[in-house]
């Protein structure tokens, strides 16, 4: 299954064109569809961050998803967003995506909105991996195996 | 019926171009606007992103003087010094936060009264509105700078007491998202030189505080004297908000502020230069 080509803007309000800008070898990204959705987001990245520093090659990216927008109120929900994040590498790897998140969802098989979704990348944006939901070590056993393996 | 701006809101101050300060801020602002796109063009960036980059600037630069017009009302020059130094600052560290700037400038009008009137519902509304928005997306300063604006107005005379309801409103609704969110964390890059220069520029405003008392200024639509207590509310409101976002925002607090920054910097250096000019007379 390979990641859709989508545009967005990071919270340094730099445009990323995905998956072709995402940096690492190996990319794992963090799809939020709902803002309350950030607490089960934050679950993952203590891990997250471990692999990195494991795995030079991987980098991962927060994707908070949205229904497209005017530009005006898209410029408000980022900057808003930005307003609550301050530290700035936090900012580099938040990327918001404004898109038709039906089509999205449907090009990535993600059934529904209810939970995250946690999808490793290669570097050409083919899903290596997936997971739903909150952190938990049985997943980031499978993640790694993953990593190691891609 | 004849509605006015004032019927609806207390916190609007539109730009009389018959003043030539205004007049002068108007095309500094342009020309920031115009500077700022151009650069952006010619740097790479495309047409309509430089436009918006552009009038990010020249808000920017517009709101480093309307600041400093809330901290020092008496003093015009203190506002050019605060426009001048965003000018520079955004050469520097990019464009601001401004929804966080425009915010703020709500809460501070709120509490220092420059147009001369109480707080319409609407300004009310505004103000917890964009507080509550900002506390949501996870910005917990504004919310609890919300909560005190509000209490202040509330006792400080003429009091608004209404607001002091709505301040514990504030208040509650923050400390529920904090509780819901994952709490308060400091930084976790704060470097000793970041730190220096806040506590520097502090010092240099509480010094603006101190001595600040009677004011000559007077109310946009009243005509009477602002109320000294209420500009001094606002100007400890304003560092306070600077310096806990220092604690919580680490690095990225000055360039986030800059206009605030800029617009106290501005009134300290304006006013160290009348005190030490009224000293040598």
């Amino acid at each position: 299954m390979q990641f859709p080509t989508v545009a967005g803007y990071n919270l340094l309000r730099r445009k990323l064109d995905l998956p072709q800008d995402l940096e690492g070898e190996l990319n794992l990204v963090l799809i939020a569809f709902q803002q309350w959705q950030q607490s089960q987001v934050d679950t993952w990245i203590p891990s997250a961050k471990q692999l990195e520093q494991v795995y030079p090659q991987l980098r991962y990216y927060e994707l908070p998803t949205i229904q497209q927008r005017n530009a005006l109120a898209q410029t408000f929900i980022n900057e808003g967003m930005r307003a609550g994040i301050p530290d700035p590498v936090a900012r580099e790897r938040t990327i918001t995506l404004y898109l038709d998140k039906v089509a999205f969802r449907r090009a990535l098989a993600l059934p529904h909105e209810d939970d995250i979704y946690v999808l490793l990348l290669d570097r050409q944006g083919r899903v290596l991996w997936r997971a739903e939901g909150v952190f938990s070590p049985e997943k980031a056993q499978s993640l790694t195996q993953a990593i190691e393996g891609g | 019926m004849n509605l006015k701006m004032t019927d609806i809101t207390a916190l609007g101050r539109p730009i009389d171009p018959s003043y030539p300060t205004n007049r002068a801020i108007v095309l500094l602002s342009v020309a920031a606007v115009l500077v700022g796109a151009i650069a952006q063009l010619v740097g790479g960036m495309a047409l309509l992103p430089s436009i918006v980059w552009g009038a990010s600037a020249g808000l920017s630069v517009f709101l480093g003087w309307a600041l400093a017009r809330e901290l020092d009302p008496d003093h015009d020059l203190s506002a050019f010094v605060g426009a001048g130094l965003t000018m520079i600052g955004l050469l520097l560290s990019g464009l601001p936060s401004l929804l966080v700037l425009l915010w703020l400038m709500l809460a501070l009008r709120i509490i220092d009264r420059t147009v001369g009137l109480p707080a319409r519902p609407l300004d009310s509304l505004a103000l917890l509105g964009l507080g509550g928005w900002l506390t949501w997306q996870g910005n917990w300063v504004a919310g609890l700078v919300t909560a005190v604006a509000l209490l202040l107005d509330g006792l400080l005379s003429p009091p608004l007491r209404y607001h002091v309801l709505l301040s514990g409103v504030a208040l509650a609704v923050t400390a529920a998202l904090l509780i819901f969110q994952g709490g308060i964390a400091p930084a976790s890059e704060l470097t000793r030189p970041a730190v220096l220069v806040a506590v520097l520029l502090a010092a240099l405003f509480a010094i603006v505080i101190a001595t600040t008392r009677e004011l000559r200024t007077k109310g946009d639509v009243t005509g009477e004297p602002l109320n000294p207590r209420r500009v001094q509310a606002a100007q400890i409101l304003a560092l306070f908000t600077a310096l806990i976002y220092v604690w919580w925002g680490g690095e990225s607090s000055g360039p986030d502020l800059l206009p605030l920054w800029a617009a106290m910097t501005g009134v300290a250096l304006s006013r160290l230069a009348l005190l030490f000019l009224s000293r040598r007379r």
